[in-house]
């Protein structure tokens, strides 16, 4: 079985096109969440290999995605999270590496640059 | 890849960030300074940007990546939104929409996307320039004299080397700066970046193009460095070379102050917004989660449970007749689970009623705007839900009403500050779940409707005789402008219109078994209710044996079941009536309504009884006893539409198959005390 990956973006949109492509390759998406919050609860549950993370995303108890870095971290200091950013986030994307995002991968994005980052991201 | 099987997800999923935008727009243009807001429209945006950017549809991507600059713009800078920008901003939307209905439905709708997009520029009032505009430099890495000095000093007397490291970036890399930040922050790893080409201020600005050079300090050897980079996705070069000698690099002309790396940027504005965590619950909003199911699928299952009940009647009545106890076991466990599984069916069939709400904000400030009033629409109750089918069909007679509202209700300013009263109009939109029922109310501020109005409208019309007229109570009087042709508008705007009149709200109203009512004080204003069933597909009936054959009435048109003496009996003008508690209704002899003489003689009659027994049925606030042979008890019956064939024929609402299988017809008592 391939890794267990935590697909996380409040557009089912775009979870169900990372998903996919993450499938495609052999990846197990274990879960999915819609915010921050339940980003953090879902990682506690699920324990997951990688964890792509959308930046930009509504606050819900008041964690957004730079939050929702920064609590997965504190909890397991291996989290391996890919950030998947859209065009114009310099300021975010820095911001989340700092917090401890391993890489990030810009919308729109190849199919082949999602594999490559989360391929790098679970070697680092 | 291939996107097209995401296009439905996309649709949808872009249509409630079209909504939500929407409503946000209307928050906006009532607070201008609302920064929570702004940042809500410009998340919308964002992700409609990165949606439709991944699908290929360049216009889309085009006009939100636009708005989201000039969102940016704005709450950067905390420049309060102008109505300009608003409006620039509805306009935008509404091209969205036009482009999600061109991707939808695969037509070119020749839209103009430039005009739009130099309308949202020219509603700026001062456009910044764009940070990210490439500078490619040709400069190469260059050191001045004192840079020069310190580090030879450092190579002499640390066991430390210099590279010069070169990098191009994929072509197709788009966040530049911050990969370029994720660069360094391996470097860091492996040793200490001491110098870029471009500075670390343009590289953090995005101010370059696909390649910089990088001088490094580091005790690792250059394979280490090489792989460490190239292991970094959208770097596509990597050229590591030991400088042995400083003086080999070019000199600098300009003492310039080398920063050791690139700042993180904490301190780039408008990032870490405080506020309210849901701004989507602000607005009354809620989320969708959930899955598509067709709408013909649940259609269909509701018709599958719908015989499951029927089935599940035709087995208890089997276990009745033949006291099978085991039978009874199971029955009382299959009863609890088709009860359940149609109350959930019924439930997914459910959808908030913000679903057609959402809609009407946009409409009634578009129409307020081109009449010159000013009103403000107070919605509630959004988050009731109501079946899927009578949704639909109430979305119209809504709109009708709050057109009404606008157009007749609501003073213009000049009038209401001449009344005392408030300048701006309330029209309020609110909606109650009452037991099997929803309710919907329409009313308003307004100037009310005036009865000296109607009645000389009626007269006029020749609806009624000046005489009559003056018989009708008030409340009757009202009720006039129920009725199909009747407009006590004194002109026709484009507004309202002719088009449909009340008596077409009221018709669709009742004929999802629904009632409308209203009442309307000079002056002061109207209100109008709806009161509608929570679904149509099954409902509660009262059983009832009319000359030999089983009728259901809705229990919802049910007020009581009364047995009264024959001699209560009354007649006026030839119609019999009933005077119950003080209160006079009309009788309804089914034989008689229904107009079939081939219905045997009614008990009643035949026999001559002392008694009689009487089902009171109400429908649009009237009165009438249905005189009845036998109330057979209640049931819920799955209601069966007639087809095409049997529409015309009055009286019914449709069929429903009893447990013992035969059918029996649906009373529809908004017609049959109409007629009567």
């Amino acid at each position: 079985m391939g890794a267990k990956v935590l697909v996380v973006d409040d557009a089912v949109f775009m979870r169900k096109m990372i998903g996919d492509i993450l499938k495609k390759e052999g990846y197990e998406v274990i879960g999915e969440a819609e915010n921050g919050k339940e980003a953090v609860d879902k990682y506690t549950e699920f324990k997951p290999d990688l964890v792509t993370m959308d930046i930009v995303m509504p606050r819900v108890g008041d964690i957004d995605g730079i939050g929702a870095v920064k609590q997965i971290m504190e909890k397991d200091s291996r989290a391996k999270i890919l950030m998947v950013s859209a065009m114009g986030q310099h300021a975010l994307v820095v911001e989340a590496i700092q917090a401890g995002a391993k890489d990030f991968v810009t919308k729109p994005f190849q199919p082949s640059r999602v594999i490559e980052a989360a391929k790098r991201v679970l070697e680092s | 890849m291939g996107v097209e099987q995401y296009k439905d997800l996309f649709v949808s999923e872009s249509e409630e960030h079209l909504q939500l935008i929407n409503q946000a727009l209307l928050g906006l243009e009532k607070d201008p300074h609302n920064n929570n807001i702004l940042n809500e429209i410009f998340r919308s945006a964002h992700t409609l940007k990165g949606m439709s950017a991944t699908m290929g549809f360049v216009s889309f991507t085009k006009l939100t990546h636009k708005m989201e600059d000039v969102l940016d713009i704005f709450r950067s800078q905390k420049i309060p939104v102008s109505s300009e920008i608003v409006d620039s901003l509805f306009y935008c939307l509404d091209t969205l929409q036009m482009l999600l209905e061109e991707i939808k439905t695969e037509k070119d709708l020749n839209l103009d996307i430039d005009s739009v997009v130099s309308k949202l520029e020219s509603a700026i009032p001062v456009i910044s320039p764009s940070d990210s505009a490439v500078v490619e430099t040709v400069k190469e890495l260059s050191l001045n004299e004192i840079e020069k000095a310190n580090l030879a000093k450092i190579i002499k007397e640390e066991e430390i080397l210099v590279y010069k490291i070169d990098i191009s970036l994929a072509a197709d890399c788009q966040l530049k700066s911050a990969r370029a930040f994720m660069i360094f922050n391996s470097l860091d790893a492996v040793g200490e970046v001491v110098k870029t080409n471009p500075g670390v201020e343009d590289l953090e600005k995005n101010r370059f193009g696909l390649n910089f050079s990088i001088l490094l300090l580091s005790k690792m050897a250059a394979e280490k460095i090489e792989k460490a980079l190239k292991g970094i996705i959208e770097v596509s070069g990597v050229n590591v070379k030991i400088v042995n000698d400083v003086n080999e690099l070019p000199d600098e002309d300009y003492a310039k102050p080398a920063s050791k790396r690139p700042v993180s940027p904490a301190a780039v504005p408008g990032k870490k917004e405080e506020g309210p965590a849901d701004l989507m619950q602000q607005f009354g909003l809620k989320k969708i989660q959930s899955i598509r199911v067709s709408t013909q699928r649940l259609d269909k299952l509701m018709n599958f449970v719908g015989e499951l009940v029927i089935a599940k009647i035709r087995l208890m009545q089997i276990a009745q007749t033949f006291q099978i106890q085991p039978l009874h076991e199971v029955l009382t466990n299959i009863d609890r689970l088709t009860t359940d599984l149609q109350d959930e069916v019924m439930h997914a069939r459910l959808i908030p009623m913000s679903h057609v709400f959402d809609r009407f904000p946009r409409m009634v400030r578009d129409l307020a705007r081109d009449k010159h009033k000013q009103i403000n629409l107070e919605v509630s109750g959004g988050e009731i839900e109501l079946d899927r089918t009578v949704l639909d069909e109430i979305a119209d007679p809504l709109v009708h009403l709050l057109r009404n509202s606008v157009d007749h209700g609501i003073e213009l300013p000049q009038e209401r500050k001449e009344k005392k009263k408030s300048v701006i109009g309330t029209i309020k939109l609110s909606a109650y779940r009452e037991r099997t029922h929803v309710l919907i109310e329409v009313s308003d501020d307004g100037k009310g409707i005036s009865t000296e109005m109607v009645r000389k409208k009626a007269v006029e019309k020749g609806f009624i005789t000046e005489e009559e007229v003056l018989k009708l109570s008030e409340k009757e009087v009202l009720n006039i402008i129920l009725l199909p042709g009747f407009s006590s508008a004194e002109t026709v705007t484009d507004t309202s219109g002719r088009g449909v009149g009340m008596d077409v709200v009221k018709m669709k109203i009742e004929s999802l078994g629904g009632t409308l009512s209203f009442e309307s004080e000079v002056g002061k204003g109207s209100r109008f209710s709806l009161k509608l069933p929570l679904t149509v597909a099954i409902i509660r009936a009262m059983l009832v044996n009319v000359c030999n054959e089983t009728y259901a009435t809705p229990i919802a048109n049910i007020a009581e079941t009364v047995k009264v003496p024959i001699e209560k009996i009354h007649h006026i003008e030839k119609c019999e009536v009933i005077n119950l508690r003080n209160e006079i209704f009309p009788l309804i002899r089914l034989q008689k309504a229904l107009g079939n003489q081939y219905l045997s003689k009614s008990k009643t009659t035949a026999t001559k009884e002392k008694d009689i027994t009487i089902v009171v049925v109400e429908s649009g606030g009237k009165k009438a006893g249905l005189v009845v042979d036998e109330v057979l008890g209640q049931q819920e019956v799955v209601v069966k539409s007639f087809g095409i064939l049997l529409k015309a024929i009055k009286g019914f609402a449709g069929a429903t198959i009893l447990g013992d299988g035969h059918v029996a017809l649906i009373l529809d008592i908004g017609t049959l005390i109409g007629s009567n």
